[in-house]
């Protein structure tokens, strides 16, 4: 499958199950391209559509937390966020996500820690 | 002058951004695509992002002894300001 | 909306002490799991994610793991573990007859 019909079809895959999550694709459409884009190119790659922007290490059930869309498995960073860690998902209230910044993860999670 | 070092992702956006953030301020840097070394390298790398706290999102960005990991701009600003005073 | 049938997927000694059965009724995928001869559950057998059928995936206990990206459901519920939101969806089912039926 060619790039193009694989973004197609990734958004299509992917839209229901961020929606039930409280996110949208991020409306900054060219941003949304080009991440899915990358995602598209990993998956070709390797056979999954892993985060284009989270490292994949020779743990799998680490690699499997930053499979695209890897809401659940950060949930509350990203939420925090309001946006996921790549940015091809934000909050559906979400209007401007230039605003919107990376919170780094030590510092969400060490601020958390009980 | 504080050295600038890198980890970044060939497919990250904010990769992208955080060079070119860089670039346009004629500030020279050294970046490492971890996605494009070898599997030790990779190792090297990912024990040194986690030492100082880091997981695997990038970029990751060395200024001087500080790190900042995510596209912060205005972080990466204060950070070479403080050089200037 | 048309109404659920029950629809006959199986001879019940076909799926009792066999663990998990892929079946498609009205040719939806449909995945029975028998624990015991009357704890049985019926699932739909396609991953909420990206579709991978969850039947070649490893029961734990109570716990399925989809073969693809290891995103895990509690069979009894359909729910996944790491975002309740999402969940394999659950069919009604029956034996009777010597035959297992599911509502769908």
């Amino acid at each position: 499958m060619n790039i193009e019909a694989r973004k197609k079809a990734l958004r299509f895959l992917f839209a229901p199950i961020v929606d039930k999550l409280g996110y949208k694709f991020n409306p900054e459409e060219e941003d949304a391209d080009f991440l899915l884009e990358q995602e598209a190119g990993l998956e070709r790659q390797c056979g999954i559509p892993y985060c284009p922007c989270q490292a994949r290490t020779k743990d799998r059930a680490e690699n499997m937390k930053i499979v695209c869309p890897c809401i659940p498995f950060h949930r509350a960073h990203f939420d925090a966020m309001k946006r996921c860690w790549c940015g091809l998902f934000v909050h559906k209230d979400v209007l401007d996500p230039s605003k919107l910044k990376q919170l780094p993860p030590d510092k969400f999670y060490g601020k958390n820690v009980h | 002058m504080k050295k600038i070092k890198m980890y970044t992702l060939s497919t990250c956006l904010w990769c992208k951004r955080t060079k070119k953030f860089f670039e346009e301020r004629k500030i020279p840097f050294e970046a490492v695509d971890y996605d494009k070394v070898d599997e030790q390298e990779q190792e090297r790398i990912m024990a040194e992002m986690r030492e100082k706290g880091g997981g695997g999102s990038f970029p990751y960005v060395c200024i001087g002894s500080d790190v900042v990991q995510g596209y912060e701009p205005d972080e990466f600003e204060r950070l070479l300001d403080c050089e200037k005073k | 909306m048309p109404e659920n049938d029950w629809i006959q997927v199986i001879k019940a000694d076909e799926l009792l002490g066999q663990g998990m059965v892929a079946v498609f009724p009205k040719g939806l995928p449909v995945l029975l799991i028998s624990k015991t001869t009357d704890e049985i559950y019926a699932l739909a057998n396609k991953c909420p994610h990206m579709g991978c059928p969850v039947s070649r995936g490893r029961l734990e206990g109570y716990i399925l793991k989809c073969p693809c990206h290891d995103w895990r459901f509690d069979i009894r519920t359909g729910v996944f573990l790491d975002a309740p939101e999402l969940s394999l969806r659950s069919y009604e089912w029956k034996i009777e007859e010597g035959g297992v039926f599911v509502k769908i």
